[in-house]
């Protein structure tokens, strides 16, 4: 079983890769609503491979969408089709 | 306001009545539920927790009434031992008066 709580200190520095396999990076950082406590954006070290181009970026940062979180354990894996760049 | 996770590393917690909580440690998160679920909080101050040998305690988001500079919860009344047993003053007496009916 998965486990649906887990300390923030934890997830940095996780892995995060697409459904697809595709490497995207090491999680810097998650940005919340500081209001309601929603988690709203995972901030990524992009992977030096990959394109970046497309992303919400800042400060060499990419900004990916938190509701595309699939699962969590030893990486973090995101719905590729959730998180695919605007062509 | 949106914020950085990070941001809440080291923030000082008080209550709405002005009184000093503790440090935010780490931050709990539901990955499903997608939010954050709790505080963890170090350095309590023991006149609002009773956290005994503990080093810290998971405070809930829901407690959480602004983020800023410090951190502003909910003023709670002690949870703890002592409350369980009843009213903290009283406390002392009523383990007496029970020592004392067990001998006789």
């Amino acid at each position: 079983m998965e486990k649906e709580r887990m300390f923030a200190l934890n997830l940095s520095f996780k892995e995060v890769m697409d459904s697809e396999g595709r490497e995207l990076g090491v999680l810097h950082n998650i940005v919340i609503d500081a209001r309601t406590g929603i988690l709203t954006e995972l901030v990524v070290k992009p992977a030096s491979d990959l394109d970046t181009s497309g992303f919400k970026k800042e400060n060499d940062y990419i900004f990916l969408p938190f509701d595309a979180v699939k699962s969590v354990r030893d990486v973090i894996v995101l719905d590729s089709e959730r998180i695919r760049p605007r062509a | 306001m949106e914020i950085e996770l990070s941001s809440l590393y080291g923030q000082d917690i008080y209550t709405d009545r002005g009184v000093y909580v503790g440090k935010i440690e780490d931050v709990n998160v539901d990955i499903k539920g997608r939010r954050i679920a709790g505080l963890v909080v170090k350095n309590i101050n023991p006149n609002v927790f009773d956290v005994g040998n503990k080093r810290g305690i998971i405070i809930p988001y829901r407690w959480v009434l602004a983020i800023g500079d410090i951190v502003l919860i909910k003023h709670v009344k002690q949870r703890s031992k002592s409350k369980m047993k009843g009213e903290e003053s009283e406390d002392s007496e009523e383990e007496k008066s029970e020592e004392s009916s067990d001998k006789e």
